[in-house]
């Protein structure tokens, strides 16, 4: 991050390429959209990039980048001025898998849209903490530090989030 | 001792292993609670099957997660997109003047440079120095020349009505 703020361009590429697979996974779930994420995880680093002299080393850096993309997340989500997610929709999105059987890849996939519209009608901070543990790859120190909340709370988010998961996936009828 | 027991007596691992069964499956308790709780689980029928549903929903979430990766694969870097929007904010911080008194002061040190030609010394770096500055122009130039600098206008614009810099 030093080189970064000195203006080194090898030192930014490097991070781009080490942190955008789950910037962009964070991202994807948080706003339902592929190219929307890819746009804000484009913004998240060209933001980090001109933050990068005002960043302390004594910060985590794993926060100080989620952070970025969690409020331009928000600020998306705000300017979308419905807070609803956007459903999956299987023609917008590319099959994960080509190699299995067509009637097991369904059944992924559709499993995989139940967990994704599951996710989608959580509260929104509940969904960020979920997303920032299992996508994004963060301690729960580090989630605090993101959100800007305790310990405590952090857990108590994931843990009612989680339990919020179960029972959406329990009334659907989908396994999980 | 079963939940409900574990409960009523107020102590031991049970009273909470349903509330810490999250953060013990994300490894956030520490060794000794994570023994207590793994005991606990394995005489109570209610936070045995609270376990494997936790699980199985984790499981779920991983191999979304390992999905994305698959499908992130084919795609191309965002790395592109990001150098051409942090060159030309860099350009874009210098302003015009400076823009044109440093190339202007490029184009010196390349004259400068092609007038010593490839003698050694201070001079030499000079030119050396100067020719990669001017790499750094043609870059923007060639952000100008295809329309790029025009679509970031609209861009930082975008910026400037959302608010400011995050963090």
């Amino acid at each position: 991050m030093a080189l970064t703020a000195r203006g080194d361009e090898e030192a930014l590429r490097l991070l781009v390429e080490r942190w955008q697979t789950p910037v962009l996974r964070f991202l994807e779930r948080m706003l339902g959209e592929r190219e929307e994420a890819r746009d804000l995880a484009q913004e998240t680093f060209v933001r980090l990039y001109r933050a990068a002299p005002r960043y302390r080393p004594r910060e985590r850096f794993r926060s100080w980048l989620f952070r970025i993309a969690g409020n331009l997340a928000r600020g998306r989500l705000r300017r979308r001025k419905v807070l609803r997610w956007v459903p999956f929709d299987p023609f917008r999105h590319d099959p994960a898998d080509g190699a299995g059987r067509a009637d097991e890849r369904l059944e992924r996939e559709a499993s995989r849209a139940a967990v994704r519209d599951a996710l989608g009608g959580l509260p929104e901070r509940q969904r960020e903490a979920i997303l920032l543990r299992r996508y994004g790859g963060l301690s729960y120190r580090e989630i605090a530090e993101t959100l800007g909340t305790t310990l405590p709370g952090v857990e108590s988010l994931i843990q009612r989030g989680m339990e919020g998961l179960r029972r959406e996936l329990s009334r659907r009828g989908v396994e999980p | 001792m079963t939940h409900e027991e574990d409960r009523q007596g107020g102590g031991g691992a049970g009273a909470h292993a349903i509330d810490r069964l999250q953060a013990w499956l994300d490894g956030e308790v520490p060794p000794a609670e994570a023994e207590r709780l793994l005991a606990h689980c394995a005489g109570c029928a209610a936070c045995g099957r609270a376990l494997a549903e936790a699980e199985r929903l984790l499981g779920a979430l991983d191999r979304d997660a390992a999905a994305l990766n698959e499908e992130r694969a084919g795609q191309p870097s965002l790395w592109p997109a990001v150098r051409a929007r942090t060159t030309a904010s860099a350009h874009r911080r210098l302003g015009p003047w400076m823009a044109l008194t440093a190339s202007t002061a490029a184009a010196a040190g390349l004259l400068i440079g092609v007038l010593l030609g490839p003698r050694e010394g201070a001079w030499g770096s000079v030119g050396q120095a100067s020719a990669e500055f001017s790499d750094d122009w043609s870059d923007v130039g060639s952000l100008v020349a295809d329309g790029s600098i025009s679509t970031l206008d609209r861009i930082y614009l975008e910026e400037a009505e959302e608010g400011g810099e995050a963090p």
